[in-house]
């Protein structure tokens, strides 16, 4: 291939950069396309939805994108305690799962104390106090009180938790005669919601009221009918994975699509109007 | 009137390299390692063991040594830039080899977890860094790379 010696320079130079770029091409390409990550966990922070992926990592979304918050591997489980991020660590090589929290704008985790010998299976928030279930066999509830700076057994019993405005929403292990309750967190009376209703998971709004998700893979949503003193529909969806509440606002569900690298989709619905939402999912 | 391609034994084998390369990941690699292989084309042939540990490390050989060929066949024809050409890709591959090591790792996630939103420049190292593991026969196979490379390069010289 022979050409005039004034284009030489340029075409060499146009060949050199291509080169390069295809050489480095070749090192970054070769390392991995982003991964989709699914969420596993979802909860709301002062800002919108946190979630954690199903590699264990925490993002925030801040309105147009995810932001990492912390890195795989971090926790298990997690929740918004005031400013407070709280979660359950990964399991430590006796298998079992730590509560520590950080303000969600700082670095600096700090460790609650264990509960005894058992391991922690959910965490959720009373304010600024985590609210806690150990696993089986005992699923008691324990609250963290700051005042004391201890553990107290709130509860006996529950195999998914909520907690809004001081209300404990649960769901109890016997399903005989339905399974989901609600108490003020610090005791009181129970509060039976319906008659042989067995739910899945629970979130409680900011006015007192549960709302819950069976087992069910179609439209398995239900919200408490105030006027009927009854369970209802509450809106169309997929299978119900996880489910948290905004306060007076939204709800947040884990929905299929799965994804394939493990965890679920991301949906938002106004508790009182409109249509899902669905949210984009960290991809890295 | 002069040639554009100085050297076309030296292209050819920095053809042939980059190629065997990309074969490789084709061959060898899971899809999702490699952003420019779909999945339609990808054979990941996992189950022969030999060519999984050749496919772990031949990569960074190849790599190094075609680039190595194919930029001096190029665009030089004298002897002593043929070290500069073979550092200089044998320094880039380094560079992003000791980028996945444990420490870079580390200060990434400090960084990428203190910051409210990434900047795209360290959004895309993170995207990087977080595939990437670091192996030292990579070490050994990009320096045997440039090494042959420059030994090739010289003995295909043709003047300069």
């Amino acid at each position: 291939m022979s050409v005039k010696k004034s284009l030489l320079t340029g075409i060499r130079i146009v060949l050199l950069g291509l080169i390069i770029v295809a050489g480095l091409f070749g090192i970054i390409g070769t390392n991995g396309g982003p991964t989709t990550h699914g969420a596993m966990k979802v909860t709301v922070g002062p800002n919108g939805p946190w979630i954690l992926t199903n590699d264990g990592a925490i993002y925030e979304y801040n309105g147009s994108v995810w932001d990492r918050k912390e890195a795989p591997g971090t926790a298990d489980d997690l929740a918004i305690c005031g400013t407070f991020l709280t979660i359950l660590t990964r399991p430590d090589s006796q298998g079992k799962r730590t509560v520590k929290s950080r303000n969600v704008f700082g670095n600096i985790w700090t460790t609650y104390p264990s509960i005894g010998a058992v391991d922690v299976k959910q965490v959720a928030c009373d304010g600024y106090e985590p609210v806690v279930i150990t696993t089986a066999p005992d699923m008691y509830v324990y609250k963290y009180y700051n005042e004391t700076q201890s553990w107290k057994s709130v509860h006996d019993g529950a195999t998914e938790i909520s907690v809004m405005n001081g209300r404990l929403f649960y769901l109890y292990p016997t399903t005989a005669r339905g399974n989901v309750w609600s108490r003020d967190v610090d005791g009181g009376l129970y509060t039976r919601w319906g008659d042989n209703f067995v739910a899945q998971k629970i979130a409680g709004d900011a006015n007192g009221y549960p709302w819950v998700a069976t087992n069910a893979t179609s439209n398995p949503l239900y919200k408490w009918d105030t006027q009927n003193n009854k369970w209802t529909f509450g809106f169309s969806s997929g299978p119900v994975y996880e489910m948290d509440i905004e306060s007076y606002v939204r709800m947040y569900i884990l929905s299929d699509p799965q994804i394939s690298g493990g965890g679920y989709t991301l949906y938002s619905h106004e508790l009182y109007s409109g249509g899902w939402t669905t949210y984009s999912l960290p991809s890295y | 009137m002069t040639k554009v391609i100085q050297n076309t034994t030296q292209v050819l084998l920095g053809f042939i390299a980059i190629s065997l390369g990309m074969f490789i990941y084709i061959a060898f690699r899971p899809s999702w390692q490699t952003v420019w292989i779909p999945e339609v084309i990808s054979l990941d042939l996992k189950k022969f063991w030999l060519c999984t540990k050749l496919g772990n490390n031949l990569p960074s050989f190849l790599h190094v040594f075609g680039f190595s060929l194919l930029t001096a066949g190029i665009i030089v024809r004298k002897k002593w830039t043929y070290m500069i050409i073979c550092g200089s890709w044998l320094f880039l591959n380094l560079l992003f080899e000791f980028l996945q090591t444990d420490a870079a790792h580390t200060r990434l996630r400090y960084m990428s977890s203190n910051h409210d939103s990434l900047n795209p420049v360290l959004h895309w190292l993170k995207n990087y860094l977080l595939h990437g593991v670091f192996d030292p026969k990579d070490i050994f196979a990009l320096m045997i790379g440039a090494i042959l490379a420059y030994v090739v390069l010289m003995k295909t010289n043709k003047g300069g």
